[in-house]
């Protein structure tokens, strides 16, 4: 053997070793990327924080602050918003009543339902069908608000959904940052925290400022006119035949339409990380439009007539895709 | 190409509402405008007559066209449109012009959904005013009840939740939280 | 909602002051007026030159433009009267026969007079021209046959429903994702566009 010949080995050996190493290191990533985003799915639920964040979309800017307290074994978490921009309005959830104060307005409405927390994942048992459809990677260490954070992009494997930019804390998970990115990866939406502490959060920093009896309220504690059905229920009269891979059908409720007074067929499909909604309604008899497509930042909808009914199709997804679920939404 | 509209807009396949729409969409989107010409060249390609060539002189006569004096018809000549100028702008605050309706129970209570932010899709709903009272609330209504399911769809969508935030509004109205005690 | 009730539409905004649905209208017309003007005058860059006036001449005149004829048959009647007056001044003579202009109204048809093809023009419109038929021939077979009636054989899409047995939900996306794909493939080749 020559030492051309020997070195040319070598080099290919070695050459060959660092793809593997290369191949190896990138299947780890992904790995942790995958574990990361587990990870931020139970990570916020039960820490005590407090911050400022701010939110872009539609290249409009607004800023917030944000105080959180943990779930305990013997209380549910409980958290407020509020805008610090335009006008007063804070969000204040404790058990399953949210509050929206307006003190400009002079009003503020209570109503009962289940609020997600922010900040957080909701991925846990999703992770799979996430794994099917996006390639989820670790990116390695950056900075947020001051905190280390670990980055993490998923990415679609097709056209027909969008790809995130994640920023968890190194610590504790929660998400310090994210974006979801266009097609072409221009950032559609995003919120970033300016500054975030985890010290314990007291009561009174999750009351409103505006002492409620000032205000005029008005309380829907009662009034949730959703009633989720499940196949098992009642019968399916509404399906898509044909759907771009993994949006499966995760609920299916018939609502009062709050607007137009008349019952909604509300399907919600989702494919572990984008949630699609397909609205069912009866058609409006002095309803012109035939087709309408909308496109509102990261938010796109379309609307369809068939036969008797109105399909729209809502979804922080691309166009194309609430098109063809529009399309392909038929009675049966 | 943007997305379907335009080209239904090619073919003629719009009502004149979805007309007038469409086109105050394509002459705010520079992309949508390149999408235009480029269609109709290749519109001109496909029935290509065994004439070979193309031109593009569109950025030449704009630009003489803007040192022109703006046209501004006699009325005898041409109907006019009712709101030819309307800023596209925030939806709330069009909303809370027009609307007496008070949309507290299209709010989701979802952390995440409730009203902290305006929502402006200034690119999509039309902020024409309709010619008529009738087309008004009608096109009213198909924009609240958009709004509505807009919210609806917050309570459930993961994207919410990832971004923390769903940006919309309810739409408040003073007297009608009295009425409604 | 005929080709002439959205070229109304526009003309309505440029006689209220939207210089911008003028550059949609131009955009729209171009290459037929240009087709236009060539049966009068040989030169390319002449043919260009008349063909902007054309426009810029039917702009100053839109105040008078009452609707009672579609948008395009007014257009032509004005490249018509421009090309023929730019061959008097030069000392020409326009052709002898009057082009009939219930040709307006039409798709451009027939064989031109005259050969518009500089060498620099020829390379670049045969370019597009291959890209074009090239891009259509590797399209899917149902967005091509749809692509194809619509803007070949000038189809409705209930027509083109009826013939490729489908609903016209899908004749429509199918259409709107072949222009998409033409659109993506022609952009290199046309510039300023």
């Amino acid at each position: 053997m020559t030492v051309k010949h020997h070195f040319k080995v070598r080099f290919g050996f070695i050459f060959s070793v660092l793809l593997i190493v290369t191949a190896a290191s990138a299947g780890a990533k992904d790995d942790d990327g995958m574990m990361l985003l587990g990870n931020m799915s139970s990570a916020a639920n039960k820490l005590d924080y407090s911050g400022e964040f701010v939110y872009v979309k539609d290249g409009k800017i607004s800023s917030m602050k944000v105080a959180h307290i943990g779930a305990t074994a013997d209380s549910s978490s409980q958290q407020k918003l509020m805008a610090l921009d335009g006008s007063m309005r804070e969000i204040i959830q404790q058990d399953d009543i949210v509050a929206c104060v307006l003190p400009d307005q002079g009003m503020g409405l209570r109503e009962t339902r289940q609020a997600k927390a922010l900040f957080k994942l909701d991925v846990a048992d999703k992770l799979d069908s996430i794994a099917l459809h996006y390639t989820v990677r670790h990116q390695g260490k950056t900075r947020v608000a001051n905190r280390d954070c670990e980055l993490v992009n998923v990415m679609p494997r097709d056209t027909y959904r969008y790809g995130y930019r994640l920023c968890a804390d190194s610590e504790n998970q929660l998400l310090l940052s994210s974006e979801l990115l266009g097609q072409d990866g221009n950032v559609l939406e995003s919120y970033q925290f300016v500054s975030v502490k985890f010290d314990k959060v007291e009561a009174s920093e999750i009351s409103s400022r505006t002492p409620p009896k000032t205000l005029n309220w008005m309380d829907d504690r009662a009034g949730n006119s959703n009633k989720e059905t499940t196949s098992a229920d009642e019968e399916i009269k509404w399906r898509i035949t044909e759907n771009p891979a993994g949006f499966e059908l995760e609920h299916y409720i018939n609502r009062m339409s709050p607007v137009i007074q008349v019952n909604v067929t509300h399907l919600v499909l989702g494919d572990g990380l984008a949630q699609v909604s397909v609205f069912i309604s009866p058609l409006d008899a002095s309803a012109s439009q035939s087709e309408t497509s909308l496109s509102m930042g990261s938010l796109n909808s379309f609307t369809r007539k068939i036969n008797e009914f109105m399909i729209t199709v809502v979804g922080e997804v691309p166009e194309e895709t609430v098109m063809l679920i529009a399309e392909h939404t038929e009675a049966y | 190409m943007k997305n379907q509209t335009l080209s239904k807009l090619l073919d003629g396949d719009l009502s004149p509402d979805e007309l007038e729409r469409t086109l105050d969409r394509v002459l705010a989107d520079p992309e949508l405008q390149q999408s235009w010409h480029a269609q109709y060249t290749l519109r001109s390609v496909v029935q290509d007559d065994g004439i070979h060539t193309y031109c593009n002189i569109v950025e030449n006569v704009a630009t003489i066209i803007a040192e022109e004096p703006t046209l501004i018809a006699p009325d005898n000549l041409s109907p006019k449109r009712t709101d030819a100028s309307v800023p596209v702008g925030n939806v709330v605050s069009i909303l809370s012009k027009r609307s007496k309706v008070l949309a507290l129970t299209a709010i989701a209570a979802s952390f995440a959904a409730i009203v902290m932010v305006s929502y402006s899709p200034k690119k999509a709903i039309n902020s024409t005013i309709a010619n008529t009272a009738g087309t008004m609330s009608t096109s009213l209504a198909a924009e609240q009840e958009l709004q509505a399911m807009i919210v609806q769809h917050g309570e459930f969508s993961g994207a919410a939740a990832l971004n923390g935030l769903v940006a919309y509004a309810k739409v408040v109205n003073g007297s009608t939280v009295s009425d409604a005690r | 909602m005929s080709e002439a009730e959205v070229d109304l539409a526009l003309v309505r905004r440029v006689q209220q002051g939207d210089k911008q649905a003028y550059n949609l209208l131009v955009g729209k017309y171009q290459q037929k007026i240009l087709r236009l003007v060539s049966r009068f005058i040989r030169d390319s860059m002449e043919c260009e030159d008349v063909t902007q006036d054309a426009f810029i001449k039917a702009y100053r005149a839109l105040p008078n433009f009452r609707g009672d004829s579609a948008f395009y048959t007014w257009l032509y009647r004005i490249a018509v009267n421009t090309a023929k007056n730019y061959l008097v001044s030069a000392g020409r003579r326009p052709p002898a026969q009057d082009l009939d202009a219930q040709e307006a109204s039409n798709s451009v048809a027939g064989a031109s007079f005259v050969d518009l093809n500089t060498p620099e023009s020829a390379l670049m419109n045969s370019e597009l021209i291959t890209v074009i038929r090239k891009t259509i021939a590797e399209l899917p077979d149902t967005l091509r046959e749809a692509i194809v009636y619509r803007e070949f054989d000038g189809l409705s899409y209930e027509e083109i429903a009826e013939v490729m047995d489908c609903p016209i939900g899908t004749v429509r996306s199918r259409i709107f994702r072949a222009r998409e794909t033409l659109e993506e493939a022609m952009s290199p080749y046309i510039s300023g566009n």
